[in-house]
Parts: structure tokens; sequence; C-alpha cells
């Protein structure tokens, strides 16, 4: 359920649609995740999720993979 | 800075630029927790004190990512948006610190930042240039 909530939001940060969500995106090589758009999907989680990110995990989030990893070790 | 006789110059330097149109939907009432990830007290105070706040938003986030920037080939500390301020005085322009309570005062006083912001109507710019005075 969690994972589920997670695709969402990194789909409404980006403006795509859940489907189009999968593991090897990543910050180097998908254009429209720059440090800006980063720091949305990060304040996006927190609020959504009632989580606060450390900034070690936030800067460690390189790939939607890790995004999902990491904000579940939050929710666990 | 005073009492470089003994030091050396080392320089590095940071660019970029952003989309003004980006930040023209920012709230400081909706999207409080963004800001504050990227904006001191100071610096949101400022621009939303503006008519149109988006371009210095802009434009403040520009010269952080600058500084950030040429940051990492100064120091291998992680330096984020929040441990940097970018005030403008007077009509000289801007002028960034690092307000980062990691940073020791030792450090602080070897580093120099230079920075430039420029704007159009729809784009933000900026450069920053750090000189590291290493000592002998």
């Amino acid at each position: 359920m969690n994972e589920g909530k997670i695709k969402k939001i990194f789909a409404e940060a980006f403006e795509i649609t859940e489907e189009e969500v999968h593991d090897d995106i990543e910050y180097n090589s998908y254009q429209p995740w720059d440090s800006l758009k980063h720091l949305q999907l990060v304040s996006m989680l927190e609020e959504e999720l009632g989580i606060e990110l450390e900034m070690d995990d936030i800067i460690d989030m390189s790939s939607y993979k890790k995004v999902r990893e990491i904000t579940l070790k939050y929710l666990s | 800075m005073a009492g470089n006789n003994h030091r050396i110059p080392k320089f590095s330097i940071g660019i970029d630029m952003e989309m003004i149109e980006r930040f023209e939907k920012l709230s400081p009432e909706l999207h409080k927790r963004q800001l504050n990830r990227i904006f001191t007290p100071n610096e949101l105070n400022f621009c939303f004190s503006k008519i149109d706040p988006a371009p210095c938003l802009c434009g403040r986030f520009c010269a952080k990512e600058a500084i950030i920037k040429a940051f990492s080939s100064i120091d291998n500390s992680l330096i984020t948006f929040t441990d940097i301020e970018i005030i403008k005085k007077d009509e000289k322009g801007p002028t960034a610190h690092i307000i980062g309570k990691q940073f020791s005062p030792d450090f602080l006083e070897k580093i120099e930042i230079k920075v430039s912001i420029s704007h159009t109507a729809q784009a933000a710019v900026s450069n920053a240039l750090i000189i590291y005075w290493c000592d002998l």
C-alpha cells in the first residue's frame, strides 16, 4: 500500500502517469529530474506521508528505486 | 581579506540557470516546506516583500546552486541551500555568506564568495566565484 502511495506522489511530482514510473528512472539521466524538482519531490513525500527525511537520504535518492526503498524505511 | 600574505588563493567557479515560471506558483503558505529547504527566513522575507517574488526567488536559487557547484571542488563537506544566504544590502549587488553551523570560523575566514545574478523576463542566471585562501 505504501509503495503505491510513493509511486503516486512521484508521478504527481513529475506530472506523469503511474504507469510511466519505473525503477530505472534516474536523477542523472531523466531530464525533468533536476535539483529543484528533487526538492519538490522531497517536500511532497514529507508532507503527504508525514515523514522528515534526513539530508543523507535525500542526497541518496538517485533513482525511483532508491526513492521507494528509502521512503519505505521511514514508513516501517 | 586581511592577513593573506602567507596564503595562496585557490579559485573555483560555478554557474546555474533556471526558468522563473517554476517559482511563480510557490506561496509561503502552501509550499512552506519546499521554500524552507531552499531559502533562509531573511531571503523569504526579502523576496515575498516584492510585488513579484518569482524572479527574486529564482535568482537566489541559481546563486545558491552556483555556489554549491563551486564549493564542491573546494571542500568535501556537504553544503545545502540553507547553509548559504544571499543578501542584497545596497545597489552594489548581492553578497553571499555561508551560515551553516557545521563550518568553523577558521574555515570561513579563508573563504571569499563573489556572486552575480541576472534575469530576463523568462529566466535567471547566476555565476559564483569562490576564493579559498590556502595556508603556505
